[in-house]
């Protein structure tokens, strides 16, 4: 049986920064939310195709698809992987501001 | 310390200026992402989750006041604010733009700072004992040979594309601290029949998909023999380790597949065909390195300090640290503390810049301007007097480095895992910070005694669990985090993996889990007996029994 097709979106790394990218259908977008998303398996090839191109390639680092789901009426990455990069974040207060946070002593919690 | 010769300096200008051209082509379009990789690789550059992130090399974790201010600068200017420490005493930056790494590479080489094999199939940073020079169980300091290793390493025309990479790691202590075990090549300075100094070769250690603790390929090396015999045996390896598969292309398992005896026979091959006098260091050269490590200027102190005491009996959390994380030093009247990374709920190894600056000052003011970097991802102060640790607390602790837990059980190894880790399968901080959180109360953690968790975000085990007293191990079963656990792993004198207890676990009961445990302990533990001595008194199955028998 033909493996049954899921959305999905296209998705790369930014090449001067390194940040997580998504393809609108105009052009790249820092925000998750702005992804063009592709709900039919032709409609995945053409982005595929895209990903694909020298010029794609080029302007940013490792153009691939990635898998999404809908979720009262949203889109949201599938993979937890995924919904971190999503997030532009790791999933914790870190950095200075985590360090004020705890404030002065390394005991609070 | 070692300082940069012209040479050193000469090639690390060379190489950050090649780096600066290198990324200019690729920015430009002109390099494609399969062309600049490897190319980035060679200089650190790796791209995470969200961003760029870039290793600095630490060699064996040593580095001094102005180097530790430059990691300050870094992280502040180009950075968000912080950088992390990680097992291999290195330190990683998680969000620097590409654009300004080659700056960032001038500003290091400006330090005698690089990122030079930090990544790649070569000879990695060298680690070795974070109480280098001055631990009082220390046969000789090990950093001289190290540094020795560090020179003759970089950019070894012959072994710059070995099969895999390649990690050794030295000590030269009684107490192993560099868990020499789990490394390509572990050295152990030892005494030889005749009292003279030389090198127990390990061989074949190593974590990652395939753990396995090193076995012994020279009981006794002489010390003038050490480069040839290195360079006998990565040769060995070179010629014959496999390149077919990334996973089997460590030297541990062409050891393993060749037998132990057969791999000695072929490196001592080796190296009797070569001259060990004409591949040997010059001498006047090893003397050089030797002196950069010739013990400072202590002054000379009773070793009894009434004031230290004084203090130790009027603030009880002062003792508490003192306690922990103070240890014995070879002068009388002087101390090393380690500075624990690990506060209550943090990244384990995280530091701000605004901290780094201040564990600098420290250095400056009371440790002879010398830091050290613990593959334990906390920080030591070599060269402290007894009778200014509380000052010395009193600094640490208004930026919350004060955790007084080191080797207790929130001193919690952790690697990046999948908040930031390109290759993760599961979150391995938010774990620690689970865990640190639940037995956040000093007297608990003082109460369960030495206890080394240590946590991976996946098998590349960079976390080191397969040799945590408790390991915990995250994998992806089906899209959700599953964390196998694993017990009774140790990287010291009688190294040991883990083994697994079962099923693993969901990501919210791993902290249940470990209390679980630690109960268990507890309740099984003989007086003074550590968890490490009750699993290997009593074995898994009381532990497996707590664990499972409830599901
Ligand atoms: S163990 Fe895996 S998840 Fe953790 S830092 Fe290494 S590669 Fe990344």
């Amino acid at each position: 049986m033909a493996k049954r097709f899921n959305p999905v979106v296209l998705t790369a790394n930014a090449l001067e920064s390194g940040a997580p990218l998504w393809w609108t259908g105009a052009g790249w977008s820092e925000s998750f939310a702005d992804a063009r998303v592709a709900t039919t398996p032709e409609q995945a090839a053409t982005l595929q195709a895209l990903a694909d191109t020298p010029l794609m390639q080029a302007a940013t680092v490792g153009p691939c698809l990635v898998e999404v789901v809908e979720e009262d009426g949203a889109w949201r990455p599938a993979s937890r992987r995924e919904a971190i990069r999503a997030s532009r974040s790791p999933t914790f207060a870190y950095g200075p501001e985590a360090a004020s946070r705890r404030g002065p002593g390394a005991r609070a919690a | 310390m070692y300082r940069y010769d012209e040479f050193d300096a000469a090639f690390v200008a060379q190489r950050a200026a090649q780096f600066r051209e290198q990324v200019r082509r690729r920015l430009s379009g002109a390099l494609t992402e399969d062309e600049f990789r490897p190319l980035r690789l060679m200089n650190g550059v790796y791209l995470q989750l969200h961003a760029y992130m870039l290793r600095v090399a630490i060699p064996y974790g040593t580095l001094d006041a102005e180097q530790m201010r430059m990691l300050a600068h870094v992280a502040e200017k180009y950075d968000r604010g912080y950088g992390h420490f990680t097992t291999r005493q290195n330190i990683q930056f998680n969000w620097p733009q590409l654009k300004d790494i080659p700056d960032i590479l001038d500003d290091l080489a400006g330090v005698r700072m690089h990122a030079i094999q930090t990544s790649g199939n070569c000879i990695r940073n060298v680690t070795s004992d974070p109480l280098a020079g001055v631990a009082a169980d220390e046969i000789e300091d090990p950093r001289p040979t190290a540094e020795l290793i560090r020179q003759w390493s970089s950019l070894h025309p012959e072994f710059t594309f070995l099969g895999r990479k390649f990690k050794i790691a030295v000590t030269g202590a009684e107490n192993d601290r560099a868990a020499v075990a789990v490394h390509d090549v572990g050295l152990r300075i030892v005494r030889g029949p005749d009292g003279e100094i030389g090198y127990r070769v390990l061989v074949g250690g190593g974590l990652g998909r395939t753990p396995m603790i090193a076995k012994t390929l020279r009981e006794f090396l002489p010390r003038a023999h050490l480069l040839p015999y290195l360079e006998a045996t990565l040769r060995v390896y070179n010629l014959l380790g496999r390149r077919d598969n990334k996973y089997k292309a460590r030297i541990k398992i062409l050891v393993h597949e060749m037998g132990i005896d057969a791999f000695r026979a072929a490196v001592e091959d080796e190296f009797a065909r070569l001259d060990p006098e004409a591949s040997a260091p010059d001498p006047a050269e090893v003397a050089r390195i030797a002196a950069y490590f010739a013990p400072p200027a202590y002054p000379e102190l009773p070793d009894a300090c009434p004031a230290l005491e004084r203090a130790r009996r009027a603030h009880p959390e002062f003792d508490a640290w003192v306690r922990r994380n103070v240890h014995p030093h070879k002068v009388p009247g002087h101390a090393a503390a380690t500075i624990s990374l690990k506060p209550i709920g943090g990244a384990p190894g995280d530091a701000t810049a605004e901290q780094m600056r201040l564990m600098a000052d420290v250095a400056e003011r009371h440790s002879m301007g010398e830091l050290r970097i613990t593959h334990e991802q906390n920080v030591v102060l070599p060269h402290l007097r007894k009778d200014e640790l509380f000052q010395v607390w009193r600094m640490l602790a208004s930026q919350g480095l004060d955790a007084p837990n080191r080797g207790l059980v929130t001193d919690i190894i952790a690697c990046p895992g999948l908040d930031y880790c390109a290759l993760a399968t599961a979150r391995s901080i938010p774990v620690a910070q689970a865990i640190s959180r639940r037995f956040a109360d000093p007297a608990l953690q003082e109460r369960i005694g030495p206890l080394a968790i240590k946590i991976s975000g996946c098998i590349n085990a960079c976390g080191h669990h397969h040799v945590g007293h408790i390991g915990i191990l995250g994998l992806d079963k089906a899209g959700v985090e599953s964390y196998q656990i694993t017990l009774g792993g140790d990287p010291t004198d009688d190294a040991a993996l883990g083994e697994r207890t079962g099923p693993g676990f969901a990501f919210d009961q791993v902290p249940d889990v470990v209390e679980t445990l630690v109960r268990r302990y507890l309740e099984l533990r003989q007086p003074g007996e550590t968890f490490l001595q009750t699993y290997r008194r009593l074995g898994m199955t009381p532990f497996k029994e707590a664990l499972y028998a409830a599901a």
